[in-house]
């Protein structure tokens, strides 16, 4: 038995071309996170030159003003898009590194809705045995109903979210 | 910032394990790289902390058996399709392997990941038992179910 496993080993071509994907795939994703977060800090700073420019430009006139007053600088409707957007971008970053420390999959997507549209809600984690050939394809919303993700439903008992190991109970909403 | 996955250790620690399970459910070399890529993309995606070496291929272990199994349910398994003429030659010349491999890839999925788990991982049944997430009179009643095919399969003592 053990020689029968022993010779469905990868050929070392195959082992070499999947580590190159992965590798690729990985470089992928970062740079994807670099990017966030130079617009996180790039876009920002960007701005507090342009407004250092206002500034700058303002104190020859505010001093040639008698009336002592404090300057305001006021972002114009670019100024305050650009704001939006670098905002945006640092939520976006800042997501990519939670997401590594995200809580459980049933703590974000405790609901279900099965195929005859009943709503039911994900319990703890079961110890029955799961027959997963039974399983059929759902989706687990979070409680606002705006995020999703894949899971698998077993008999209207169990769920599993998609790359999961762990069946969890299901209960009535 | 978290800590970033080395997948090239995880990788080289494990790709041997995931690639024999994913070839021991899905009959094809092409099959098995498949979806021991597609297992530890996942990773790559969804990056989490081990406590161990031996948790790390525990969880890759179960998501390469999941996903097989996923495969093995779609539509696009459905058709029959026979093993190309040179992945046959590459295991004429050892008859009595042949026949084994033959018979393990015959085997139900149900009985697949414990029979891999067991006889080439090295797991005992409580183990197995914990990373599946079944009782381990399952494991027990699985593996034993197993043998019996494969003695009927191969008209002998499985080893």
């Amino acid at each position: 038995m053990h020689a029968a496993y022993a010779a469905m080993g990868p050929s070392d071509e195959a082992t070499e071309r999947v580590l190159a994907n992965l590798r690729a795939r990985q470089s992928a994703g970062h740079a994807t996170r670099r990017n966030a977060n130079v617009l996180r800090f790039a876009v920002p700073l960007a701005i507090a030159a342009s407004v250092a420019g206002i500034v700058v430009a303002l104190r020859p006139a505010t001093q040639m003003q008698t009336v002592a007053k404090s300057t305001t600088v006021e972002f114009n409707e670019q100024d305050t898009k650009a704001i939006e957007v670098a905002d945006e971008a640092a939520e976006s970053a800042e997501s990519a590194v939670m997401a590594e420390e995200a809580p459980a999959l049933y703590e974000l997507y405790p609901y279900v809705e099965l195929s005859d549209g009943k709503r039911m809600t994900v319990g703890p984690k079961t110890t029955d045995e799961v027959d997963a050939s039974l399983a059929e394809d759902a989706v687990a919303t979070d409680q606002a109903h705006e995020r999703s993700v894949p899971c698998q439903v077993v008999q209207d008992r169990y769920l599993r979210y998609e790359g999961d190991v762990v069946w969890y109970e299901l209960k009535k909403s | 910032m978290a800590k970033t996955l080395n997948i090239e250790a995880v990788f080289r620690r494990n790709f041997d394990a995931v690639f024999r399970l994913c070839y021991s459910y899905l009959g094809s070399p092409a099959d098995a790289e498949d979806a021991a890529q597609t297992v530890f993309a996942k990773l790559i995606d969804k990056p989490r902390t081990f406590a161990d070496e031996g948790h790390e291929r525990a969880w890759l272990i179960v998501c390469a058996s999941n996903y097989c199994k996923d495969v093995l349910k779609s539509a696009q398994r459905k058709r029959v399709v026979p093993m190309p003429a040179y992945e046959q030659a590459a295991w004429s010349s050892v008859d009595e392997i042949d026949d084994t491999i033959d018979a393990v890839l015959r085997l139900p999925s149900k009985y697949k990941d414990c029979v891999y788990l067991h006889y080439y991982e090295g797991y005992k049944t409580a183990e197995i038992a914990t990373m599946l997430n079944v009782p381990a009179s399952t494991v027990r009643n699985r593996l034993r179910d197993a043998r019996a095919l494969l003695k009927q399969a191969l008209g002998g003592d499985v080893a």
